[in-house]
């Protein structure tokens, strides 16, 4: 089995030290860290999203999984900016004002890294002008909100909203998501994207970048 | 003999009781209201004032359980005695502040309005069961931050029998309390014959939440009964561990029955848990799983190892739809918590874990309480049942057990009379229209709302409940 096919397995049975090992010695063997990247971690990835869409593969293997993407990740990042690789991109999270909740939201950023983005996790209960303030700080390609309860999905709609009156709108994709939530909906207050799943988030992510 | 089902042993209760309180006194939980925190501390809790967590030696939870009684009395509006918690008595109850409906008229799911509230609560009353009622939605067409006293006051109105209410904080629950006090003739009328049980949530893992503290100290200053339920969901909030998630649910229920006998030794508590389960395929929660039915009896052992009233959710489903699914769920949900004895049993009426009300539901679901009760009403024997007479009687090859007086006399004792069960044989059923459970189940609905007769209020009632909301008393 290639070295490459091998970093694959081991990432879809979770084995993060196992990864990074063979990262490093695909290195030391000279092969590109773009084709590591893409047929070594991101191919074993693909697989993982398949199975865990098919019902074959639960919550926390994909965990694993996405954690074991992130050390390997950890151990090729600096080769690929040496190599000026277009990193993945930035993706703000948080759930919005008056919400608690934030399993799925936690779920999702560690779908996001493991992907391969820069995340930053501004936790829960965030206003609008919260949300504002970091996008500034930030500078994210992508917000993501999230929200569990019906009562607070208007606040999706005032931080778009927020958004826009800053200025901010045209430089960011926002997507939405939680378990209330729907694309029709997101449609209606103006997001660029919803996904159902943390899986499906990291596919909507990289088709809007 | 009633039957009745344990999940632990006596050890094993010991096991947990041992690890939660090791959690209380070493962990701690995380209390952000102050002055929660001060009564913790004047009893004797180690309190780190800066991370806002407070450690309960077991001293206190000793002696907090030493001022509770085994079981607490709820009454109807009106002042007649409706519920006895505690002991092996089983109650079954509607619950969730749900968003949704499904609209039993048209089939459609769509947000739940004041309406579709009231005419819930409208068939709770009607019905047998439920016998209590938490509110079982949020209406849509309310201020948000009215919403609990809303709930309480439409309650209040529309059915006499005993009402879970929530409330957002401090002032709230005075609010809820004054409006129950206004229905049954006063505070003093409602402390002696409390027709309310205020709720009370945890946060799982281990946080007292700032609402929970401020509705405890509240509803202890005023000597009403508290119901508290912890629900943590296992893998998410708790041990994916069905034992973990359990003593975790039982140091957060006990550290917040300590507060309350702290803020008032008599007042009255009901232990409650919503143990459940994360879904590691869907990443959502799940109610009608095997593991809520198994967590219910294991937590209502608890509570009964502590002498103390008990409930929590059961009669539940993950179920979107009126369907085969629905029904094995909520079966399964409904009659083991029976079995374990849970006193007070929250879930009918609700659908798609918690977010959906249903008519049609609600209807299945007295169904589903009613098996229940006959299972855990078990089997007389006694010399006249067994019958010996009887068979003699009739003797080999007879046939006639059908006219005998026997049977006329102990039939509609033995066997629960079928309300919305059909068993009719196939050509029968096939020619009054092959309805199911559903069809039968509306048909019902529609019945039994047409027999809802308002109860007996006192004069000016709703004004002075909207007087309360909109704080003009």
């Amino acid at each position: 089995m290639s070295i490459l096919n091998e970093i694959a397995r081991e990432l879809l049975n979770g084995n993060a030290g196992e990864v990074e090992k063979l990262v490093i010695k695909a290195l030391a063997d000279a092969i590109e860290p773009g084709t590591i990247l893409n047929e070594g971690l991101v191919s074993g990835m693909d697989v993982v999203g398949r199975q865990f869409k098919d019902g074959d593969l639960f919550i926390p293997e994909v965990i694993s999984s996405a954690e074991a993407m992130k050390k390997g990740l950890t151990v090729l990042k600096p080769k690929l900016m040496e190599q000026n690789t277009k990193q993945l991109g930035k993706i703000l999270i948080g759930t919005v004002q008056g919400d608690m909740h934030d399993i799925g939201k936690n779920l999702v950023s560690i779908m996001f890294e493991g992907a391969g983005f820069f995340l930053k996790d501004i936790g829960v209960d965030n206003s609008p002008e919260k949300f504002v303030k970091e996008v500034e700080e930030f500078q994210p390609d992508i917000v993501g909100l999230s929200a569990l309860l019906s009562t607070t999905m208007p606040a999706m709609q005032r931080t778009i909203e927020a958004l826009i009156e800053a200025g901010y709108r045209k430089t960011v994709k926002i997507i939405v998501g939680g378990a209330p939530v729907t694309a029709d909906f997101a449609e209606k207050i103006g997001a660029d994207g919803y996904a159902g799943d943390a899986v499906a988030a990291v596919d909507l992510a990289k088709s809007l970048l | 003999m009633r039957p009745f089902v344990q999940v632990l042993s006596q050890d094993e209760v010991y096991q947990v009781h041992m690890t939660s309180l090791e959690i209380l006194e070493k962990i701690g939980v995380e209390v952000p209201d102050e002055d929660s925190i001060r009564y913790f501390e004047q009893a004797g809790a180690i309190v780190d004032w800066e991370k806002k967590i407070v450690r309960i030696p077991s001293q206190l939870i000793n002696e907090a359980l030493a001022k509770c009684s085994p079981s607490v009395t709820l009454y109807n509006s009106d002042g007649t005695r409706a519920m006895v918690v505690g002991g092996n008595n089983v109650y079954f109850g509607t619950v969730g502040f749900a968003t949704n409906v499904l609209d039993w008229r048209t089939g459609v799911v769509r947000d739940a309005t004041i309406a579709d509230y009231e005419e819930m609560l409208k068939l709770c009353d009607v019905l047998d069961f439920p016998q209590f009622i938490l509110p079982p939605a949020q209406p849509n067409d309310v201020p948000v931050e009215l919403s609990d006293r809303y709930q309480a006051k439409v309650a209040l109105l529309t059915t006499k029998k005993p009402l879970i209410p929530q409330s957002y904080g401090a002032k709230e629950t005075r609010d809820v309390i004054q409006m129950a006090a206004e229905v049954v003739g006063g505070i003093d009328r409602l402390r002696q014959k409390p027709n309310i049980a205020m709720l009370v949530t945890c946060t799982s893992p281990l946080v007292v939440r700032q609402d929970a503290s401020e509705t405890i100290i509240e509803t202890a200053k005023l000597g009403i009964p508290l119901f508290i339920e912890s629900g943590p969901m296992s893998g998410a909030t708790s041990p994916v561990t069905l034992s973990g998630t359990v003593a975790l649910a039982n140091a957060e229920i006990l550290c917040h029955i300590v507060l309350a006998k702290i803020v008032n030794p008599t007042v009255p508590v009901i232990y409650a848990s919503w143990a459940r389960i994360f879904d590691m395929r869907f990443g959502n929660v799940s109610l009608g799983c095997p593991e809520l039915a198994l967590m219910r009896v294991a937590t209502s052992q608890m509570a009964k190892y502590y002498n103390l009233p008990c409930g929590g959710g059961g009669t539940l489903t993950d179920a979107n739809s009126a369907d085969i699914q629905l029904g094995y769920e909520k079966m399964v949900t409904a009659v083991v918590p029976a079995l374990g004895r849970t006193n007070m049993i929250l879930g009918m009426g609700i659908i798609g874990q918690e977010n959906t009300i249903s008519c049609e539901c609600l209807m299945v679901d007295s169904e589903i309480a009613r098996f229940s009760n006959r299972i855990i009403n078990g089997i007389t024997v006694d010399e006249d049942r067994l019958g010996y007479e009887v068979i003699e009687e009739v003797g080999p090859r007879g046939t006639t057990y059908i006219s005998n007086p026997h049977t006329k006399k102990y039939y509609k004792d033995e066997l629960l009379m079928p309300r919305l069960t059909d068993r009719s044989v196939p050509a029968e059923w096939f020619k009054n229209g092959a309805k199911n459970a559903t069809t039968i189940a509306k048909e019902l609905v529609e019945k039994y709302l047409s027999k809802y007769q308002k109860p007996e209020l006192p004069n000016n009632i709703e004004e002075k409940l909207d007087a309360i909301i909109k704080g003009e008393k």
